[in-house]
C-alpha cells in the first residue's frame, strides 16, 4: 500500500522531512515510527499505518510534504521470508522464515505476523547488518556524459553548489545569455533563489558607491608610519566560507520571522522600572514553592502583570486578519502567553495556556516543564501553539534591552531583563534600589505608540506595586 | 593487530589514489590498500607507458619521412631495449610521484591485497583484512608482511579491471601477449597478430607498425574500434591499409599454436566459413576487460555484482552495502583513468554532502592511434536518441594553415549541436593532437555553451583549435575558410 503523510491534526498542510527512521527494505511492525516530520509548530514521529517491507521511497529528507502526499510504499505481502535477510544473497533463509511465509497471508494482520516472526529469527551470520536494497530501489549509477534536453544549461559550479544544496536547478529563475528559450542559470541567480524566504532578498544585489566621495580632509597632521611588527601580512591562503543548506526549525524561524517584519510594521518601546518590591516578593514566594518542588522565577509575576494589562488593553491581545471581506481585528478573549525559550536548534515557543484562570505556583510548574520539554525536543504540536501574546525573557543572558520580533499573527511581544542594583534619586536623595527593563514591540497597525506606552505602563504598575497585582488575582 | 580509518580506499589506481587524498584533504583519517604497484593499471601498464612508446613512434614516423622535409638520416635505427628502460623511467617517477602525495597528504598506505573480513558487532566499521606476501595483480610472491586487519566506516572498492581472456585463448606471456607484456618487448618482432580490434590493441599495434612490424588485426565485430564515431574510424583504417596492415573483420581466432621459438600459428575463422593461419612471432590478445574483484571476499559481505560481474552501485557509488563504495573499472562503463578519478573525487565529496552525485555532462576520451581520435558527448545518433534535433558543422584539417605545416593535415573536426538551442551537444575528431584539442568543447558543454558562443570566441592563429572554431562557424553554414552551400540556420545569430 502507499504510505502517505497522514493529518497530523492542529490544522498542519505540510511538513518537511527531518529523516527517515528506517531503510528501504527495512520491515516494520504497525506503528512503528518511520519517518520524523517537522511541521511549524512541532518534529512528530509518523508512525507505519501497517507492517510491512518499506519499498520504493520517494519523499527524501529535506523535502516538503503534503498531508496525503506518498512518501513510500509498503509492501505487507513482501514481509515474509526474504525480510529478515534483506536482499543479500549470501544469507539463507532460516527454516523458522519458510514456513511463515507459506502460511497464506491475509492481508495487513498476516503481514505484521510474519514481521515478528522474522524478526526473532536470528539473521544468518553472512547477512550484512548494514545491507540496503539493491541500489537500482535508491537510484542507479547512471553513465556520465548523456546530455539531454531537460538538461538545465549551467555551469559545473553552479550545478555542483545546487546539488549540495539539494536545489533542481529547472526550479530557480535564470536570467544568464540565452540557449534556445532557455537562459543559463548564473551562479547569483542560484544564490537569489537560495536567499529567498530567508529575508535576504537584497543579497547579491550591488551596492554602488559614489565614485570620487572622498573622506573629509582632515587638518594635515605629522605621523610616523606604522612600524612592522604592528602589521601582518594577510596574502596568502583565503579561508573559505563554508555553506550549509538551511533546513528544519532553522528554516521555520526564518520563515516566521520574515513574515511578521514584513506584515507587522514593529515599533518598539522601552521602559525601566524599580522593581525591589517584586524582587521581595519573589524571595518569598521562592520559600513557598522549595515546599512543592517548584522553582519561581519572576517570569510568573510577570506573565499575570501582563495579562492583568492585556485585559486593560485589549486591543495588545489580538491579531489582524486580511480576507476576501477585508480587513478584521480579531480580539482575543483568551489569554495564552507564550513563552520564548533558547534550545541549541533554534528558538521555540511553549504556550501557558488560560494563563489568566491559573495561579501563581501553576504558572511557574508549567513554564519549567515545557521549558525542559521543549530543550528535549519532546514538546507536542498542541503545547506550540495558540499564543495571544508572547514574552522574551534574557534575564540570564544580561544586556541593557532588545527589541524583540513580534510573533506574528499575535499583535505584540515583551521583553524583559535582568534585575540589576543602581542608585537611585528618591525625594533628593541618592538610594540603592533594583531596577529592570522591559521593551515592548507592537503591530503599529493595531496599537498607536500612545497607546503602547499607556499598554507598557499598566504591565510597570503592576509589577512596581505588587498590591496591585494582587487586587485583579485570581 | 586492528587499526580504524573514516575511509579505507582498496586499490591505488587513478580513481583510488586520487579517491584516498581528497578524503585526506577533506580531513578523513584515511588508508589506502595496494597489492601491487602505486598507480594501477593507468601507471603502470596502460595510459603511460603505452603512450612512452607511442610518441616515439610518432618521432620515428617523422624521421622515417624526413626527406619530405628536407631532413637526411644515414645511420637510423631503433635500440628498443633502450627505449623500453626510458619508458620505465617515466613510470617510475609517476608511481613514486604518487607514493609521496599520498604520505604528504596523511594517507597510510598498506602493502598487502585487501580482503572484506565482516563487520563490527554494532555493523558500524567494515572489516578488511590486508594480505601481505601475495602480490595481488599476479598472484607471485612476495616478502610477507604484517597481515594487518583495518576497521573502516567507509571503504571505497578500486581495483580496476585486468585483460579478458576466452577460455581457448589464455594470454601466457609467450605465444601470446597481454597489454602488460607488449609493454615489455625487447625484440622487434617481424610480424604480430592483434586479436581484438579495440582501443588498445589499435594503440599497442600502432606502434610496433613504426618499427616495420607487418600487423594483421583480427576483430569479431563488423568495425575496427567498434562504437566510435564511424567517419572518424574510417579515416585510421584507411591509414591502416595504406601502411599494410591486414585487417580481418567479422572474424574470430579459433586457436593460437605455438611453434616453438618465435613461432606462432594463429587460425582465424571469417563468419562465411573461410579459415586461414597467419605465422607470426606473437599474438597480442586485448578483448576487453573484467572486473577484479575476485580477492575481495564480496559475497560474504554482501555486496551485488551486476552483468559480466562489475559492481552494482548508485548515484553516489555506493554498492548494496551501506558504507561501501565502489569507483572506476570495477564498476563499469568507460573504462578511462579520468573518469575513475572523477567518480573518485565525488563519492568522497559524499561524504560531507550526501547530495553530492555525479553530475558529469561531458566525458571526453581520446583513442592515441594514428591519427588520433578523440571525441566527447553525443555523436549525432546518440543526440537524435535522447531527443535533440542535431545539426553536424565540420571543419577539415586540411583547411587549418598550422595542420598542413605539422606535415599531416588528415582528418576533420566534426561538431554536433542542437537545430532548435544551438546547444552544443558534442564533438568527435581525428587528426593531429586532437587529444588535446576535445577539452575545448568539453569544457563548452559542461558550461552549457551554444556552438555560436565558441564561433564567436577567437581562436588563435595558426592554431590547431581553430578548426573548432569553424567546425562552430560550420553549424551555422558560416564557416570562412571552407566553401560550403547554404545550409538551412541552425539560429538567427547571423542574420
Amino acid at each position: 500500500m502507499e504510505f502517505k503523510l497522514p493529518d497530523i491534526g492542529e490544522g498542519v498542510v505540510e511538513g518537511e522531512l527531518i529523516q527517515w527512521l528506517v531503510k528501504e527494505g527495512d520491515v516494520v511492525q504497525a506503528d512503528q515510527p518511520v519517518v520524523e516530520v517537522m511541521t511549524d509548530k512541532a518534529t512528530v514521529e509518523v508512525p507505519a499505518p501497517v507492517g510491512g517491507k518499506i519499498t520504493g521511497i520517494t519523499a527524501k529528507e529535506g523535502d516538503m510534504i503534503k498531508i496525503g502526499q506518498t512518501l513510500a510504499q509498503i509492501d505487507g505481502a513482501a514481509a515474509g521470508a526474504k525480510a529478515s535477510t534483506p536482499e543479500t544473497k549470501a544469507a539463507a533463509p532460516s527454516e523458522k522464515t519458510i514456513e511463515k511465509s507459506e502460511k497464506p497471508s491475509g492481508g495487513e494482520g498476516a503481514g505484521r505476523d510474519q514481521t515478528s516472526a522474522n524478526g526473532s529469527a536470528a539473521p544468518s551470520k553472512a547477512a550484512s547488518p548494514n545491507a540496503h536494497s539493491a541500489p537500482s530501489s535508491v537510484g542507479s549509477y547512471s553513465s556520465p556524459a548523456s546530455l539531454a534536453p531537460s538538461d538545465v544549461p549551467a555551469a559545473p559550479i553552479v550545478r555542483s553548489m545546487a546539488q549540495k544544496a539539494g536545489v533542481d536547478l529547472s526550479q530557480v529563475p535564470a536570467t544568464g545569455p540565452k540557449v534556445g528559450a532557455q537562459a543559463r542559470v548564473l551562479e547569483e541567480d542560484l544564490l537569489r533563489f537560495l536567499n529567498q524566504g530567508a529575508g535576504a532578498v537584497q543579497a547579491g544585489s550591488p551596492v554602488y558607491v559614489a565614485q570620487g566621495a572622498a573622506p573629509s580632509a582632515s587638518p594635515a597632521k605629522k605621523t610616523k608610519p606604522i612600524p612592522a611588527n604592528f602589521m601582518r601580512d594577510t596574502s596568502g591562503v583565503e579561508p573559505q566560507d563554508e555553506r550549509q543548506p538551511v533546513r528544519g526549525l532553522r528554516r521555520v524561524i526564518a520563515q516566521a520571522m520574515v513574515r511578521s517584519k514584513y506584515t507587522a510594521p514593529h515599533y518598539s518601546y522601552v521602559d525601566k522600572f524599580e522593581c525591589s518590591a517584586l524582587v521581595e516578593m519573589r524571595e518569598e514566594a521562592k520559600k513557598i514553592g522549595e515546599q512543592y518542588g517548584v522553582k519561581i522565577s519572576y517570569l510568573p509575576f510577570i506573565v499575570k502583570a501582563l495579562v492583568g494589562a492585556l485585559k486593560e488593553f485589549p486591543t495588545a491581545n489580538a491579531s489582524l486578519e486580511e480576507s476576501d471581506k477585508g480587513m478584521e481585528l480579531v480580539l482575543k478573549k483568551h489569554y495564552h502567553i507564550g513563552i520564548a525559550v533558547a534550545t541549541p536548534d533554534g528558538l521555540i515557543v511553549p504556550v501557558i495556556k488560560n494563563a489568566d484562570r491559573k495561579t501563581i505556583l501553576q504558572i511557574a510548574q508549567e513554564i519549567n516543564e515545557l521549558s525542559a520539554k521543549v530543550r528535549a525536543g519532546k514538546a507536542t504540536a498542541d503545547e506550540l501553539k495558540g499564543s495571544t501574546f508572547t514574552i522574551t525573557s534574557m534575564g540570564n543572558i544580561g544586556g541593557l534591552f532588545a527589541t524583540p520580533i513580534i510573533n506574528y499573527p499575535e499583535v505584540g511581544i515583551m521583553g524583559v531583563y535582568k534585575v540589576q542594583e543602581e542608585a537611585l534619586v528618591k525625594e533628593g536623595q541618592i538610594v540603592i534600589g533594583k531596577t529592570m527593563h522591559l521593551s515592548l514591540s507592537l503591530d503599529h497597525r493595531v496599537v498607536d505608540g500612545a497607546v503602547g506606552g499607556y499598554f507598557c505602563n499598566a504591565v510597570i504598575e503592576r509589577l512596581q506595586n505588587p498590591a496591585r497585582l494582587l487586587m485583579e488575582m485570581i | 593487530m586492528t587499526k580504524q580509518f573514516d575511509v579505507l580506499v582498496i586499490g591505488a589506481g587513478p580513481g583510488g589514489y586520487v579517491a584516498a587524498i581528497r578524503a585526506a584533504q577533506l580531513g578523513f583519517k584515511t588508508a589506502i590498500v595496494e597489492g601491487h604497484k602505486m598507480g594501477g593499471e593507468c601507471l603502470n601498464y596502460g595510459c603511460i607507458p603505452s603512450k612512452a612508446l607511442i610518441s616515439t613512434g610518432h618521432t620515428i614516423d617523422k624521421i622515417q619521412e624526413g626527406e619530405k622535409y628536407g631532413l637526411m638520416f644515414e645511420k637510423f635505427r631503433v635500440d628498443l631495449p633502450k627505449l623500453i628502460d626510458w619508458k620505465a623511467g617515466i613510470v617510475k617517477q609517476l608511481t613514486g610521484g604518487v607514493a609521496q602525495l599520498l604520505k604528504a597528504n596523511g594517507v597510510t598506505v598498506f602493502q598487502g591485497t585487501g580482503v572484506f573480513e565482516g563487520f563490527s558487532a554494532d555493523g558500524r566499521y567494515k572489516k578488511v583484512k590486508v594480505i601481505s606476501g601475495v602480490d595481488s595483480y599476479d598472484g607471485s610472491k612476495k616478502a610477507p608482511g604484517v597481515d594487518d586487519v583495518l576497521e573502516a566506516e567507509r571503504v571505497i572498492i578500486a581495483t580496476g579491471s585486468t585483460s579478458a581472456e576466452f577460455p581457448h585463448l589464455k594470454i601466457n606471456g609467450r605465444s601470446v601477449l597481454g597489454s602488460k607484456d607488449a609493454l615489455e618487448v625487447r625484440d622487434t618482432p617481424k610480424r604480430i597478430v592483434v586479436i581484438g580490434g579495440g582501443v588498445i590493441g589499435l594503440e599497442l599495434g600502432s606502434f610496433f607498425i613504426k618499427l616495420g612490424t607487418q600487423m594483421d588485426v583480427v576483430e569479431f565485430a563488423p568495425t575496427l574500434l567498434s562504437g566510435t564515431d564511424a567517419e572518424c574510424v574510417d579515416v585510421i583504417q584507411k591509414r591502416l591499409v595504406k601502411k599494410g596492415v591486414k585487417i580481418h573483420l567479422e572474424s574470430k581466432v579459433t586457436a593460437v599454436e605455438e611453434k616453438g621459438k618465435g613461432k606462432t600459428l594463429v587460425h582465424v575463422e571469417r563468419k562465411d566459413g573461410t579459415k586461414s593461419t597467419i605465422e607470426c612471432d606473437w599474438a597480442l590478445l586485448t578483448v576487453g576487460r573484467k572486473p577484479r574483484t575476485a580477492n575481495l571476499n564480496l559475497e560474504r559481505i554482501g555486496v551485488k555484482v551486476g552483468e559480466r560481474g562489475f559492481i552494482q552501485v548508485n548515484n553516489r557509488l555506493e554498492t548494496s552495502v551501506q558504507g561501501i563504495f565502489a569507483i572506476g573499472d570495477v564498476i563499469g562503463g568507460a573504462m578511462l583513468a579520468h573518469k575513475a578519478s572523477k567518480e573518485g573525487l565525488v563519492c568522497v565529496e559524499g561524504f560531507k554532502n550526501p547530495n553530492s552525485t555525479m553530475d558529469v555532462r561531458a566525458l571526453p576520451w581520446a583513442i592515441f592511434v594514428d591519427p588520433e581520435i578523440a571525441g566527447v558527448g553525443h555523436t549525432e545518433e546518440s543526440a537524435r536518441a535522447a531527443g535533440w534535433d542535431p545539426v553536424v558543422g565540420k571543419c577539415p584539417f586540411a583547411a587549418n594553415g598550422r595542420a598542413l605545416t605539422t606535415g599531416d593535415a588528415t582528418g576533420f573536426v566534426k561538431l554536433i549541436a542542437d537545430k532548435k538551442t544551438d546547444r552544443l551537444l558534442g564533438a568527435h575528431m581525428v587528426g593531429p593532437e586532437v587529444s588535446n584539442l576535445v577539452q575545448e568543447v568539453a569544457m563548452a558543454i559542461e558550461m552549457g555553451a551554444t556552438s555560436d558562443d565558441v564561433a564567436r570566441t577567437v581562436h588563435a592563429h595558426p592554431t590547431l583549435p581553430e578548426t573548432i572554431m569553424e567546425a562552430a562557424e560550420s553549424v551555422h553554414g558560416m564557416a570562412v575558410h571552407i566553401f560550403e552551400r547554404k545550409k538551412p540556420k541552425a539560429t538567427e545569430q547571423h542574420a
